[in-house]
């Protein structure tokens, strides 16, 4: 339901202000004089607005009171406040657009956690992300856990002996390699070309973290820019503030 | 949309190739209205100089960025940011209150054309010096449109330019500060309207 004022006097001060200045078209200007021919308090506001305009452009504009040309100190002065070298190329990079700048970040922070969630597939495979079984599996184990107790799992064999290595023992039983033919390799080059699978870990944790670092870094850039965007609108920042 | 001059745009060329008489030039054809916008917006002497002054300076750094179409607007545009941050600048460190009541000194803009009567005189220096008070209570976007479009007379396209606004937006920030204006003006008692006041 409409507000019974706006009913009563449909035009605005948009419109009313739109009309003093003729941008209003031929046939909403036809209504809006249609309307006031009638409507007294819609005059009065109308006049209101014709009088504040008149005293504005009335208003006089005196000449400057002082010449404001530049000196050369002036501008040299200037100059000198701008910053050069690697400041320099820091307020140039402050003048890219904020908002590409946080998409570019965003889209950085979607790619680290891509390659972070692709490498944790990649580390766990077999051990931690199991093929589903199928439903004829999934059927018969269930009616063999309901038959027989459940069987409890085998103990996982130890990680260091888990992968075959070219040193299996120190007679080179079980080494899954062909034996060398030319130059047997001794016990001491043995580990050194194959890197133990703990620190290996070690290796692939330390480069996780420093890739959550990153990804870190890349959110932190985006909501800051956000931050700054808001800041920005709000201060109504515009040319010529350096 | 405004263009720029030909007569300006030989001198921005060349500005824009470091020729500071050239910039100069353009300075002393336009320091009245910046300096007119700046006087508007803030309503003081002073604050009104350094802003102008700010401005000039800005506008020569950033010269080389100025891609058209027109340069009044591009230099109102950075005028009206300088008497911004001049506002913003006093209100930090207050030294004279930008809403104290305007002294003598601080209307000599708005002394009429002398040649009046001295109670018609009077009479407009008055209302100039209630509308500077009124415009002044105004919030800076409704007042910097109501300056350049009221006062200055420039086109809804060039306002839009000075104010990096689309023309809907500006429409609406006028009106709005018509608006109150009005209302300030009717609640002190000093809108005068057809029939009880003569406005000119």
């Amino acid at each position: 339901m409409r507000n019974p004022f706006v009913r009563r006097h449909p035009f605005g001060e948009e419109e009313l202000s739109s009309y003093l200045d003729r941008w209003l078209s031929p046939a909403e200007s036809a209504r809006l004089e249609e309307h006031l021919a009638s409507c007294e308090p819609c005059r009065r506001r109308l006049e209101g607005l014709r009088a504040v305009v008149e005293g504005l452009r009335a208003l006089p504009s005196g000449p400057a009171p002082r010449s404001f040309a530049l000196r050369p100190e002036q501008v040299e002065a200037a100059r000198r406040q701008t910053p050069v070298g690697p400041a320099a190329w820091v307020q140039r990079a402050y003048a890219f657009s904020p908002a590409g700048v946080a998409a570019a970040a965003l889209l950085l922070f979607f790619v680290l956690v891509g390659v972070d969630l692709a490498t944790l597939g990649g580390e766990g495979g077999p051990q931690s992300v199991a093929p589903a079984p199928s439903a004829k599996e999934a059927f018969e184990s269930g009616r063999a856990l309901s038959a027989a107790p459940a069987p409890t799992p085998a103990p996982a064999p130890p990680l260091a002996a888990a992968p075959p290595t070219i040193a299996a023992d120190e007679e080179g039983r079980g080494a899954t390699t062909p034996e060398p033919t030319v130059g047997a390799a001794t016990p001491t080059e043995a580990p050194a070309t194959v890197e133990p699978p703990g620190a290996a870990k070690e290796g692939g944790d330390a480069g996780r973290w420093v890739l959550r670092g990153f990804q870190g870094a890349a959110g932190a850039v985006f909501l800051a820019t956000i931050a700054a965007l808001v800041w920005q609108r709000r201060r109504g920042r515009g040319v010529g503030r350096t | 949309m405004q263009a720029t001059a030909p007569e300006d745009s030989r001198l921005v060329a060349l500005s824009q190739e470091g020729d500071l008489a050239a910039f100069n030039a353009l300075v002393e054809r336009y320091q009245g209205q910046v300096y007119n916008l700046c006087w508007r917006m803030l309503g003081l002497r002073e604050a009104a100089e350094d802003a102008t002054q700010e401005a000039f300076l800005a506008a020569y750094r950033n010269i080389r960025r100025f891609r058209g179409p027109g340069f009044r607007a591009w230099l109102l545009r950075i005028a009206a940011n300088a008497a911004t941050d001049e506002l913003r600048r006093r209100h930090r460190r207050p030294q004279v209150s930008l809403e104290a009541p305007i002294s003598d000194s601080e209307t000599a803009l708005d002394l009429p054309d002398p040649s009046a009567g001295p109670e018609e005189w009077a009479l407009r220096r008055e209302q100039a010096r209630c509308l500077q008070a009124a415009l002044l209570t105004l919030p800076l976007d409704q007042r910097l449109s109501v300056i350049l479009s009221d006062v200055q007379g420039l086109s809804y396209e060039e306002v839009g330019q000075a104010m990096g606004s689309s023309l809907g937006t500006v429409k609406s920030r006028l009106s709005r500060g018509r608006a109150r204006l009005r209302r300030y003006l009717l609640e002190k008692g000093e809108l005068s309207l057809p029939g009880q006041r003569p406005t000119q």
